[in-house]
């Protein structure tokens, strides 16, 4: 038994280099920022974040909200100013820890105020945020005056991690649990169903009826994918992870989820590392000097 | 002080596996306990997966979701509940949603014709309001849904008198598309009546 905790103690302790981390710090942010002015761009923050009885388009709000209650016409959009600048500083590696403390409080009170709006995407990366609050992300690639750390603690990453291996398997199991026929080797795939579905897709379903093995084989592939998400936390990581991307890439491209591909891409950093420390690593040609021909 | 990092992440990971514990946060308090729901899975499995079954449902009963309930406070302030059911299951039919303003289609869900307020209804905050009033007659929100798409028209068509948001449903393989149910709001009061 002390040898187990010896070792969790051992994971605690472990280092990495910081930039996988700082990219997660900027990227998520940046995809919050986003999605959030695509709907001052839409003309919609008024009618989300507002309650019913102030003309919001919700008819109920979620009992943990409470900003609202100091003033019911401009508490939601106070919210929403918060989230942005919190977002921002984050981004920038500026009073990181704050920052992330205040915009997520903020941010979760969006989802409070209007539940139906506030998806699994918004609670993963609050989540994820979360663990950033303790970690070191912001030593690097970041506006402020803290000395540049070669190494910084990785235990803020193993967590992410761990989240994603619990979202994918969840997401996985519960799938075969609710509907085996994603296993199933004939009949019409569960994919085409929700990749046709005209209030989510950009696929017409008349369309592809032809790509049934298609989409029988992408609904294997997402099984696979999303049950074997315990690689996520063996040497194998950033090969799931290349599938994962590939994934979330053909979501991005066939349905209108908003920020959902493009907030977990945000995560996928800690999951490449070792292909994107590679990539950062790589050496320059030198310029103005001929190769050697002797 | 030198274990109290690992101890306390020890405890965050417990509570995030505890929680969306993949498999056992699908399942309700009430799953394989009655005899017709274990019938039903004797329908679909071998008795030892029945058995299987039912004792997870007795562990997720009496052990994980006492616990899950107690420690539900912590996600909270912040709005991190841990489950993570992401699209199980595609809808079994083709559903479209519509708008006619006094008499004329101005809307309808993928129709590059007909794209009044497409931006707005598919954004994916509100895409869920869309769905669920679009699927099934008095969801839950499709009064707030209602009320948005009346201001938005009086706003854009001055001087219309009737909105009608019509819910079309068709088979995937063909068919005949009909109208599952239809809310229409008249002037000046716009209140929206369910049909």
């Amino acid at each position: 038994m002390r040898g187990y905790w010896n070792r969790w103690v051992a994971r605690c302790e472990q280092q990495m280099d910081p930039r996988p981390l700082a990219l997660v710090r900027i990227l998520v942010p940046l995809a919050v920022i986003l999605d959030l002015l695509r709907l001052v761009q839409l003309g919609l923050v008024e009618v989300l974040f507002r309650p019913w009885e102030q003309g919001g388009l919700s008819t109920f709000t979620d009992p943990s909200a409470f900003i609202h209650v100091w003033s019911p016409m401009w508490g939601g959009i106070v919210a929403f100013g918060l989230t942005v600048i919190c977002m921002m500083l984050i981004g920038l590696g500026r009073w990181m820890r704050p920052a992330i403390l205040i915009g997520c409080l903020a941010y979760a009170q969006l989802g409070h105020l209007y539940p139906p709006g506030d998806r699994a995407i918004d609670r993963i990366l609050r989540c994820a945020l979360l663990f950033l609050l303790f970690s070191k992300a912001d030593e690097i690639w970041a506006w402020n005056s803290k000395p540049r750390a070669a190494r910084v603690p990785a235990w803020p990453a193993h967590g992410i991690q761990f989240l994603l291996v619990i979202v994918y398997m969840s997401a996985g199991i519960s799938k075969l649990a609710q509907q085996p026929n994603w296993m199933a080797i004939d009949g019409m795939p569960v994919l085409y169903r929700i990749m046709t579905d005209p209030l989510a897709s950009n696929l017409d379903p008349a369309d592809w009826t032809w790509a049934y093995p298609l989409f029988r084989f992408g609904g294997w592939s997402t099984i696979i994918l999303e049950v074997g998400a315990f690689l996520i936390l063996t040497r194998w990581c950033h090969w799931w992870a290349i599938g994962g991307a590939l994934m979330h890439l053909g979501i991005a491209a066939t349905m209108t989820l908003g920020m959902f591909s493009w907030g977990m891409l945000a995560l996928y950093p800690l999951l490449l590392s070792p292909l994107l420390l590679t990539w950062l690593d790589r050496k320059k040609p030198t310029k103005g000097l001929a190769p050697n021909a002797s | 002080m030198v274990n109290f990092k690992p101890a306390s992440l020890l405890l965050v990971y417990f509570l995030i596996a505890l929680h969306g514990c993949p498999g056992l946060d699908y399942l309700g308090e009430r799953d394989f306990v009655s005899q017709q729901s274990r019938d039903r899975l004797r329908r679909q499995m071998p008795e030892i997966g029945v058995q299987a079954s039912i004792a997870v449902g007795a562990f997720n009963r009496r052990v994980r979701l006492p616990i899950v309930h107690k420690t539900a406070w912590v996600q909270k302030p912040f709005r991190v509940a841990q489950t993570w059911n992401l699209y199980r299951d595609g809808p079994g039919r083709v559903n479209r949603l519509e708008i006619w303003v006094d008499g004329a289609l101005v809307h309808r869900t993928a129709d590059s014709e007909h794209d009044w307020l497409e931006p707005q209804l598919r954004s994916r905050r509100i895409r869920p309001m869309v769905e669920s009033t679009a699927r099934r007659k008095n969801s839950k929100n499709w009064k707030g849904l209602s009320r948005f798409i009346a201001d938005r028209a009086v706003r854009d068509f001055p001087g219309a008198e009737v909105i009608e948001i019509r819910s079309r449903q068709s088979r995937y393989t063909g068919g005949t598309e009909s109208t599952k149910h239809r809310i229409v709001m008249q002037g000046p009061s716009w209140e929206p009546v369910m049909q």
